[in-house]
């Protein structure tokens, strides 16, 4: 079934709230899900697989920090909703040529948005590469495929990104809609279904909502 | 951003929300949440009924007020640094930065004091929206009517399409 990219962009930011991030890093979530979709690349496949592979799990666990010029995580893996939210604020960095290196991550076709407004921001093009794929964000993003399911994966041992221009690869079309399989769509549904509150009988008497006189 | 220019900006546009006392209960009696029966936005009483895990981001004044008491001592540098440290104010950044821009953004007042009236809000949107007739069936009644009266496009030219938003009134022609 298709989605609106709007209805994508809110179940998404509801999944990631019901999944256990921010407020704030779930709408980043929800922007970055809508920015594949209309990319025509596997954006709610990849939210609904870091929900799922995540949690539960402790916020410091994923969280970057830097220790060895490389952005790594104290649990392991890095989420790249969290360090796709820290690349946006080192966008000047990269753009004056200094390249961000990063460990192991997660479900990676998720920083694409980020780069990708990180390179906006900055008017500069950038690259991001991981094994078996490069993408370039210049006046047009273009995708350089090594391995056909490098986009898909669930995990790569490291990503950089630099200023550096990679002319090649094939640009990416522009969707209005976004494809989501019931199955994807059920595990987000789930997630964000954490965020909706039981009834209660004070609400009720409350006079919340229409109750059963709601024919206006 | 600097992590002082964000402490400036919170004072500008939430400086009503540091003066008010959080620990007092009627400045946080009401929570906004999302029913799972009618999926509907609603205002429960946060110390009443089990909905706090449920809160939605909508009470930016309280927001402001928690990120800065965590501002203060945070040490200057860019803000990214801060909001890795502390994802949970990551939206009231957001707010802050966008109402920095556009003034007309953000409600300046306590949107989940036991005193607040959800009709409050509704008029100033009514104002917005061009949103008129409001039979509000509670205190917490949501639902408006939107254009009741507006003319048609192709009434526009031959009809007087100011006064339109105005009630009829009784016996009047």
């Amino acid at each position: 079934m298709t989605w609106s990219l709007n209805e994508i962009e809110g179940l998404s930011r509801k999944a990631a709230r019901g999944a256990g991030l921010s407020w704030g890093l779930a709408e980043e979530a929800g922007k970055a899900t809508r920015w594949l979709c209309a990319a025509g690349l596997p954006g709610a496949e990849a939210l609904a697989g870091l929900l799922r592979q995540n949690d539960g799990a402790d916020y410091a666990t994923l969280c970057p920090l830097e220790e060895t010029g490389t952005w790594a995580a104290s649990g392991g893996v890095l989420c790249p909703l969290i360090s796709g939210a820290a690349i946006c604020d080192q966008a000047k960095d990269i753009a004056e040529g200094k390249a961000l290196e990063l460990g192991e991550t997660s479900f990676p076709v998720l920083l694409l948005p980020y780069v990708a407004a990180a390179a906006q921001n900055s008017d500069t093009a950038f690259c991001i590469d991981w094994p078996g794929v490069s993408v370039t964000f210049g006046t047009e993003t273009r995708v350089t495929m090594g391995k056909p399911d490098a986009l898909e994966r669930d995990r790569t041992t490291a990503v950089r990104i630099t200023a550096a221009r990679n002319t090649g690869g094939a640009p990416l079309d522009h969707q209005t809609r976004g494809d989501i399989a019931p199955e994807i769509a059920q595990v987000l549904t789930e997630f964000a279904h954490r965020t909706y509150a039981p009834d209660t009988a004070q609400s009720r008497l409350s006079g919340v909502g229409a109750g059963l006189s709601d024919n206006d | 951003m600097q992590v002082r220019d964000l402490r400036a900006l919170t004072q500008d546009i939430y400086g009503w929300a540091l003066e008010i006392d959080w620990a007092e209960r009627d400045a946080t009696a009401r929570v906004w949440y999302t029913s799972e029966a009618k999926l509907e936005p609603r205002l429960g009483e946060r110390y009443a009924e089990p909905i706090e895990p449920y809160e939605q981001p909508l009470c930016p004044g309280r927001d402001a007020a928690r990120m800065y008491a965590d501002l203060t001592g945070f040490p200057d540098g860019p803000v990214a640094g801060f909001l890795l440290r502390h994802p949970e104010h990551r939206h009231v950044v957001r707010r802050a930065q966008i109402a920095a821009r556009l003034p007309y953004a953000e409600i300046r007042d306590n949107t989940i004091a036991a005193s607040v009236l959800p009709i409050d809000m509704l008029r100033a949107k009514l104002s917005f929206f061009g949103a008129c007739h409001f039979d509000p069936r509670s205190d917490r009644w949501l639902r408006i009517n939107m254009f009741q009266h507006a003319p048609f496009p192709d009434e526009l030219a031959t009809g007087n399409a100011d006064d339109w938003t105005y009630p009829y009134l009784e016996g009047h022609a």
